[in-house]
């Protein structure tokens, strides 16, 4: 009943990748041997399922596999997602609608469709098991796809769900992750990411992490944001031999941090404010954002609409259902506004079209980001 | 932004960047140059066919090359690289790496290997990729460098 140590999870992030061909059980038999789990886990007779992949340009390749435990895990199940990989996996990556997910909550549209092409093989695979534990785990996209699982079973009343995943993007709203980790209990997630990792910072709100309290294993890194953070490589030498207590830290205000650090990064590329303006501008995010996080989805919600669109409608409800959050706000993006030399929009229109404006300031910041991050990553 | 747009954004600043980025010549090495002995009974074996093969997941890209053992028991394989315009967009490197023995008649798992990064000599950390295998050997696993088989890093 215990958890992966953090090494053999690891292991196990990376050793997915390996059914990716979808190949003989023999080979992913020996892959095992080669990352140290060769005793663990039966792989020899895993269940290998395959799933489609991308937008417009779709794939099909392998994408899972499921695995009996062996020895002290006898009883266990063990539940590999396979990570970005192929190119048509960032595609799915890149899809930022919303659906409703395994457990109703709204998640990523992306990944909800990778997650649903091999549901059904999940489903066969767990018929007739009662296993003592299922442990999750899964690097990058198979993080979101470890969590939509993880989501899917504990939906289904299986118990003794265990979650692990490695530099993992975030999956749904804030109610999905409220209401899976309550299913789970914080203390069955282990959600590692290295401080610079860019994709455990994307989609950005209303999407948010699991567990949404308590501690995660946040690692340190050198700069503020590095592609190479995201390499299982890295993951496993900065995890070493450590144990989760020993990775845990306790979970920082993310979103006051997300709003900061998003905010220095667009200024002097994108904005050239002063620090009074974005210190306004902040203190405006978050409070808007703050009171959103509070309003059910109630929204009607399309899988073509955009994020943007999400969480414009999402604050015109809010701003609907409680007058408070448009009126106090009012005077400050007024002031936003001029101080920015742009047009006011009307009255009615002043919280959307702050959030709207804010949203393409920060989707901007995020390619530029990205470009930058490519040019230091090319010339290592 | 359409995710459409979205994609296209990301795609197109992956493209400038990487034919900006051409005048470095960031080279992709997907299997370093081999150098290998195969022995039996602690004499080098002549005559071992020695098939090497890779599987590139970000391209999709496979390819395949033989070598056979000289008087020394010696065998090399240059090195393998590729190229790739998205090879910038963030992704988990994976290159399958696979040398496969075959002597009168018998086949030997020689080499498994799950190359997690596209650096020269990344398989061992900076090594040159020196290898010594010995046909009496089971083929196990080595955790210590995330290989299987029974080729092994020579002292």
């Amino acid at each position: 009943m215990s958890s992966l140590s953090p090494k053999q999870a690891a292991s196990v992030a990376f050793h997915v990748y390996y059914a990716k061909g979808m190949g003989s059980t023999e080979t992913l038999q020996d892959y095992a041997s080669a990352e140290g789990l060769g005793g663990l886990f039966d792989f020899k007779n895993a269940q290998q399922s395959a799933g489609t992949s991308g937008a417009i340009i779709r794939k099909t390749t392998g994408f899972t596999y499921g695995v009996e435990g062996l020895g002290t895990r006898q009883g266990e199940v063990l539940l590999g997602f396979r990570g970005t990989d192929i190119t048509q996996d960032w595609l799915t990556d890149a899809n930022c609608g919303l659906q409703q997910g395994p457990s109703a909550w709204p998640v990523h549209a992306g990944f909800n469709e990778t997650f649903k092409s091999f549901r059904d093989d999940l489903d066969r695979f767990m018929r007739g098991r009662k296993p003592s534990t299922i442990h999750c785990v899964g690097h990058s996209l198979g993080g979101a796809l470890a969590s939509l699982a993880a989501d899917h079973l504990s939906q289904a009343g299986i118990g003794n769900v265990k979650l692990y995943t490695f530099g993992a993007p975030r999956v749904g709203v804030a109610g999905f992750a409220r209401n899976l980790t309550s299913k789970l209990g914080s203390e069955n997630i282990h959600r590692v990411y290295h401080l610079a990792d860019p994709v455990s910072m994307i989609p950005i709100f209303p999407f948010a992490h699991a567990p949404d309290d308590g501690p995660v294993c946040q690692l340190p890194w050198g700069s503020s944001f590095s592609f190479d953070a995201h390499k299982m490589g890295n993951y496993r030498t900065t995890i070493g031999d450590a144990t989760w207590s020993g990775l845990r830290r306790v979970q920082q205000t993310t979103l006051e941090r997300d709003v900061q650090a998003w905010l220095k990064n667009a200024n002097g590329s994108v904005l050239m404010l002063s620090a009074t303006s974005l210190m306004m501008i902040s203190q405006a995010m978050q409070y808007v954002i703050g009171k959103a996080l509070g309003v059910v989805a109630g929204t009607a919600i399309t899988g073509t609409m955009t994020v943007l669109d999400q969480i414009a409608g999402l604050l015109v409800t809010g701003a609907n259902a409680c007058a408070a959050i448009g009126d106090s706000l009012n005077s400050l993006i007024v002031q936003i506004f001029r101080f920015l030399g742009r047009p006011l929009p009307s009255a009615a229109n002043l919280t959307v079209a702050f959030l709207r404006w804010v949203l393409e300031l920060l989707s901007t910041t995020v390619l530029n980001l990205a470009r930058r991050a490519i040019d230091i990553g090319m010339r290592l | 932004m359409s995710r459409i747009a979205a994609f296209m954004a990301m795609l197109l600043l992956g493209l400038l960047v990487q034919g900006h980025a051409m005048a470095f010549s960031k080279t992709l090495y997907l299997f370093s140059e081999v150098n290998g002995i195969v022995l039996l009974d602690g004499k080098p074996v002549q005559g071992v066919e020695v098939t090497q093969e890779y599987d590139w997941h970000w391209k999709d890209e496979k390819g395949s090359k033989v070598a056979v053992t000289d008087a020394e028991g010696r065998f090399h394989f240059p090195v393998i690289t590729g190229k790739s315009l998205t090879a910038g967009l963030p992704h988990q490197p994976v290159i399958e790496q696979k040398l496969r023995l075959s002597y009168q008649g018998k086949d030997y798992k020689g080499w498994l290997h799950g190359k997690d990064n596209y650096d020269e000599n990344g398989e061992l950390k900076g090594q040159p990729l020196n290898l010594v295998c010995d046909l009496n050997d089971e083929p196990v696993g080595h955790p210590e460098i995330r290989s299987f088989g029974i080729c092994v890093p020579q002292k």
